[in-house]
């Protein structure tokens, strides 16, 4: 069914879709504290905070904002992704 | 040539295309993307950023925090975490990750004026957050039922002031797209409010990729 959304907006979603599907494995599966288990999650996160870049960027359309927008969101996308990461895996 | 066509033929300028009042908002365009840190296309208003950038910093800090607090008390997050139910939190993130495709679709629809259209994808949307807030509330009968409150441990505080501050977010969203599908039964222009209408579109959204960050880093991180 065509929504009339720009093509590249609906690929975008189609793959945010897949990689909360990825994570669904992980959140249903059992948990045991081996370090491939650390290696996964983490990796979930940085998926994670991916996504809220993509949402931010083509969804809100900040991708044609002004560079002073894009860049205030990108530092929050950075620094909370990096700081959460962090103080999991270190 | 469609409106998104017409978007990805961005090198195309304006005045070539016959009806440019029907044209992408200037930002979606390659060309406005310079390097001038201030000219380009605000989403709804640079007043509305201010707040949507202060909010998710306020959640920002509070997921710093309770990582911080995580690290001091593993086997309390651990084992309180593994209580919650991981498949209504991913449920609820395909939810919302529709919700916002919806509202996309119905930002483009009004853009074109079609209300008739863009009223039906905001309906839509509305239809997901009272889903999404159907669920949460058969997690948190769920969880209280089981006796976890916020002052069961720090774990259950996170949760129950993570979760319960962006419930209240979407019942604010929902009312916001309300408000827009009201708009839209008065057949509105989208020129007429640009500004209100983007301005709920990103609202919307902030409140899915909140709830993205908050399923990953309670439901999952904190059960490992």
């Amino acid at each position: 069914m065509n929504l009339g959304v720009p093509l590249r907006t609906t690929v975008i979603w189609v793959g945010l879709v897949l990689a909360t599907c990825l994570t669904w494995s992980l959140g249903t599966g059992h948990f045991a504290a081996t370090e491939s288990l650390h290696v996964t999650v983490a990796l979930a996160m940085v998926i994670a905070f991916l996504k809220v870049y993509f949402i931010g960027s083509e969804f809100m359309e900040l991708r044609g904002a002004p560079r002073a927008l894009r860049a205030a969101f990108l530092a929050w996308v950075v620094v909370v992704g990096t700081a959460t990461t962090m103080l999991y895996v270190v | 040539v469609t409106l998104e066509g017409r978007a990805a033929e961005s090198d195309v300028p304006d005045f070539l295309w016959p009806d440019v009042e029907h044209a992408p908002p200037p930002g979606l365009t390659r060309r406005a993307r310079t390097n001038d840190n201030w000219s380009g296309h605000v989403p709804g208003e640079v007043g509305l950023w201010i707040f949507i950038l202060g909010d998710m910093t306020l959640f920002g800090a509070i997921f710093i925090v309770m990582m911080w607090e995580n690290r001091s008390a593993r086997a309390v997050f651990h084992g309180s975490a593994l209580e919650l139910s991981r498949s209504i939190g991913v449920v609820n993130t395909l939810v919302l990750l529709l919700s916002s495709y919806l509202v996309v679709a119905a930002v483009w629809a009004h853009r074109r004026d079609d209300h008739a259209r863009s009223s039906r994808m905001v309906f839509a949307a509305i239809g997901c957050a009272l889903v999404f807030a159907a669920l949460k509330a058969v997690e948190y009968s769920y969880g209280i039922g089981g006796g976890h409150t916020p002052a069961t441990n720090l774990f259950f505080t996170f949760y129950f002031v993570l979760t319960g501050v962006h419930l209240l977010h979407v019942v604010v969203g929902t009312g916001l797209l309300a408000a827009w599908s009201v708009a839209m039964r008065r057949r509105t222009p989208w020129n007429a409010s640009r500004r209100l209408f983007e301005g709920v579109a990103v609202y919307w959204h902030m409140v899915d990729l909140l709830w993205i960050a908050i399923f990953t880093l309670v439901y999952l991180v904190c059960a490992t």
